[in-house]
């Protein structure tokens, strides 16, 4: 009996996240918190990657866009978080986590000791006055790429 | 039997190597609600006169403010209170102003008398007011009336600005 291993991955964010105002005052960013978990098992030699991408513009109109969004990531427990303040776009994939070969989730020894791993984004967008009030959408995927 | 179950196995095994992507969704929200602040508010007004002949005092209060009212019912407000001269010094009561605004308010109108007991208006705005995302700029251009009765010398008040939206 033999087995060939090959690279996986697969992740969990929760359904929802909400960038909202610290205080009344225009005082800082609109902004919010997400956990990322991830599980994956590279190749030795190979590599990975957890990337984000919106699915579309926000809706309705009126209030910020997406190009408004950044994002920094932090705690990465397997690989190496997107380094300094990344946009989020509608038109490519950006980084959250690039993997190295041999990665892999739980179990220690080789292997991370978390399971699953997981890093944290935090999301923030301008507190800009021409925002028209009112509560703003859309769908952001997390994909999770291993070779 | 044996066999067909090689087969398949062989071909899970081939898909196993592949490079593979898993994708999972999430909705981002964004929730943005009424604000006002004061971007700068002139920290000293000083009222003066031209003239020896009893003439009233003049100045002017420079202020900068970002605001966004709800979009349906919202309101907000810049007012004013001030605290009296002091003794010998001017009344409040002969301590009155009037206001500028841009578009995204509504100035105070004509002369409004100062009051130390309560903020009175200065600029007032309806539902869905914007200021730019730099903020807009306002004025309270003061008059005190001049009295014989004043005794000669300095006097201040501290006029407080207050600013709200809903």
């Amino acid at each position: 009996m033999s087995a060939n291993v090959g690279p996986s991955g697969k992740l969990s964010i929760p359904q929802s996240v909400t960038l909202r105002a610290a205080d009344t005052r225009f005082g800082g960013s609109l902004s919010g918190t997400l956990t990322v978990s991830y599980w994956a098992r590279t190749s030795t030699g190979g590599s990975g990657s957890v990337t984000v991408q919106a699915a579309s513009e926000f809706s309705p109109a009126g209030g910020p866009v997406v190009a408004n969004v950044t994002y920094l990531c932090s705690g990465a427990t397997l690989g190496t978080g997107c380094s300094g303040t990344n946009t989020l776009a509608t038109s490519t994939q950006t980084p959250v986590v690039i993997l190295p070969g041999g990665a892999c989730t739980g179990g220690g020894t080789a292997c991370s000791s978390q399971e699953p791993n997981t890093v944290l984004l935090t999301l923030s967008a301008l507190n800009k006055p021409h925002y028209k009030t009112g509560t703003y959408s859309t769908l952001v995927s997390f994909t999770i790429s291993t070779i | 039997m044996n066999k067909r179950n090689f087969v398949l196995g062989f071909g899970a095994i081939a898909l196993g190597i592949a490079p593979m992507a898993f994708a999972d969704n999430s909705t981002l929200g964004v929730t943005v609600g009424p604000e006002a602040t004061f971007a700068s508010v002139a920290s000293t007004t000083s009222l003066t006169k031209s003239d020896t002949t009893f003439g009233g005092y003049g100045g002017t209060t420079n202020f900068t403010y970002k605001i966004r009212t709800t979009l349906s019912g919202g309101t907000g407000s810049i007012s004013v209170q001030v605290t009296s001269f002091g003794t010998g010094g001017p009344a409040v009561s002969d301590l009155a102003y009037t206001c500028t605004a841009p578009s995204s308010g509504t100035p105070c109108s004509s002369s409004t008398a100062a009051s130390t007991t309560a903020g009175t208006s200065v600029i007032a705005f309806g539902e869905d007011a914007h200021s730019s995302d730099a903020g807009h700029a306002g004025t309270a251009v003061w008059t005190l009336a001049d009295k014989t009765l004043i005794k000669t010398g300095d006097y201040s008040s501290t006029a407080t600005f207050t600013i709200s939206a809903t």
